[in-house]
């Protein structure tokens, strides 16, 4: 994980105390947000011991929630009912962990609730420790996106992951200077893995809290090198946040 | 200091009116204004429901309840007196006042006076405009393009309207915004004000549970509601005349 664009103060320490809301979203679909959701919520259980309650936006599919089918429930945030539950939820507990997995068809519109209702404000007042983590997709459209909803939620921790699997425009015209301009406060980067090991990822009963208690020995050596190296660089670029700033990934 | 007055009706029901008058209400409370009300909804008074100290029920065709409202302005202790007029009487409360000299003495100054005319998405509100129009000459007319209960299709269209709007050169226009409908309907069972709603006070002043989700709707409705409000010329008239009576005052 390395430091990038204009940092922001956030300096509250994150999943020790309090309440947190981890929010993982993209402006397009198919780049690894789901997966990304499911390592942070694995690395949620790790340090917590169950996994965090889980939003999933995906209706009526809910892919997120197939593999954490008894944490949390599958939302229509169009629904105002869907979101009083999502927001009103979230506020009224002081010791919970949420993770949102934000179906990119509603990004634009839970981004407008979110302002809309001063979310950010209430999440403050509430003790709610909020973090977005933003997966940069192809496009420069995607960085642009990122800078816009970066700058459009001033108060909330802005984390971008660069999905190594999908590239991104970083390399072209003006998305380098739009991407070093706006404020995030930390980047993760997901390393691309083998289809086997993506495989595993994906499957909805693989989760890393039984990986290290060694539920998974027979499985070919190889593929167990590659999912300890790859949880390890998440877990160093956890580390690295926990010196420098809030977010365990 | 001159009183203002501001007449809020439409002919057709349904459209908002009461809705709008609280908006107003809620608007030059907060702007720390001293203001009246008349609700006009006899007997029930729905105004008055949400503002039952403030908002007074009377029968527009009582001449005493005439009385109450126009032989008060110059003592009343407020600056400004709202008037919601009962839905579908808005021509004949104002050929009532035509009759009695109101529109007349505001024509010549003697008192501000304000039409907010509330037209919803039906054609039968567009020729409610024309109707209205004989008697807009020397008062504010607004008219208030309704959206917060938009649950059916606009039967006109942009063109139309503007055909009707231009043969009211001394009209202007705001829109209102659409609320939420959960949020709206939240905010009607509780029988509050928007702005205590949007505090989570209940109706007597106490902490309330009223949802943040809803909070925050009524929050942004009334803010781009208030942006609306504050660049009408009767609205300007009556912050400036309060800016001034401060000034005077200290």
């Amino acid at each position: 994980m390395s430091d990038t664009g204009a940092q922001s103060d956030k300096s509250a320490p994150w999943g020790r105390a309090g309440a947190s809301a981890t929010i993982v979203c993209s402006d397009c679909p198919r780049n690894g947000k789901t997966l990304f959701a499911k390592l942070a919520a694995d690395l949620l259980m790790l340090r917590l011991g169950h996994p965090p309650h889980i939003f999933d936006t995906d209706e009526p599919d809910g892919n997120l929630i197939n593999h954490f089918s008894d944490s949390g429930q599958i939302i229509d945030i169009s629904k105002t009912t869907a979101q009083v539950a999502l927001f009103d939820g979230m506020l009224a507990q002081t010791d919970a962990h949420y993770l949102i997995d934000l179906s990119a068809r509603h990004f634009a519109r839970f981004f407008d609730i979110y302002r809309d209702i001063g979310f950010e404000t209430g999440a403050e007042e509430a003790g709610l420790d909020v973090s977005v983590f933003y997966l940069i997709d192809r496009t420069e459209a995607s960085i642009e996106a990122a800078a816009e909803l970066s700058a459009s939620i001033p108060k909330t921790r802005f984390l971008t992951v660069r999905n190594s699997a999908i590239g991104d425009s970083l390399g072209q015209g003006r998305s380098s200077d739009i991407y070093h301009q706006m404020r995030i406060d930390r980047e993760v980067l997901l390393p691309q893995l083998s289809a086997e090991a993506l495989g595993m990822l994906e499957h909805p009963d693989f989760h890393f809290d039984t990986f290290i208690a060694g539920k998974y020995e027979h499985f070919p050596f190889e593929l167990k090198a590659e999912l300890w190296s790859f949880l390890e660089g998440l877990y160093e670029q956890r580390d690295s946040v926990e010196t420098g700033s809030t977010y365990p990934v | 200091m001159k009183h203002s007055m501001i007449l809020v009706g439409a002919d057709k029901g349904g459209v908002g009116k009461t809705t709008l008058s609280r908006a107003l209400l809620d608007y030059l409370e907060r702007s720390n204004v001293l203001v009246r009300a008349f609700d006009t909804e006899n007997p029930r008074g729905t105004l008055n429901r949400f503002y039952p100290t403030k908002a007074t029920i009377i029968d527009l065709a009582n001449v005493a309840d005439q009385m109450r409202i126009l032989d008060t302005m110059d003592s009343a202790a407020e600056q400004v007196t709202i008037v919601d007029l009962k839905a579908g009487n808005l021509s004949s409360a104002l050929d009532i006042f035509d009759r009695i000299g109101v529109l007349e003495a505001a024509k010549d100054g003697v008192f501000d006076l304000g039409l907010m005319h509330v037209v919803g998405p039906s054609i039968a509100s567009l020729d409610e405009m024309n109707e209205v129009a004989r008697y807009t000459n020397g008062l504010d007319y607004v008219v208030a393009r309704n959206f917060i209960n938009e649950t059916n299709f606009f039967e006109w269209d942009e063109t139309t309207y503007n055909k009707y709007f231009a043969r009211l050169p001394n009209a202007k226009e705001i829109e209102v915004p659409k609320l939420n409908e959960m949020a709206y309907e939240q905010v009607d069972l509780a029988g509050v004000t928007f702005t205590d709603f949007i505090a989570n006070k209940s109706a007597k002043g106490e902490d309330a549970d009223f949802s943040f989700v809803l909070r925050g709707y009524v929050r942004k409705w009334i803010q781009d509601l208030d942006a609306e409000l504050s660049q009408l010329d009767m609205i300007k008239t009556i912050m400036a005349a309060k800016r001034s009576n401060a000034s005077g005052d200290s």
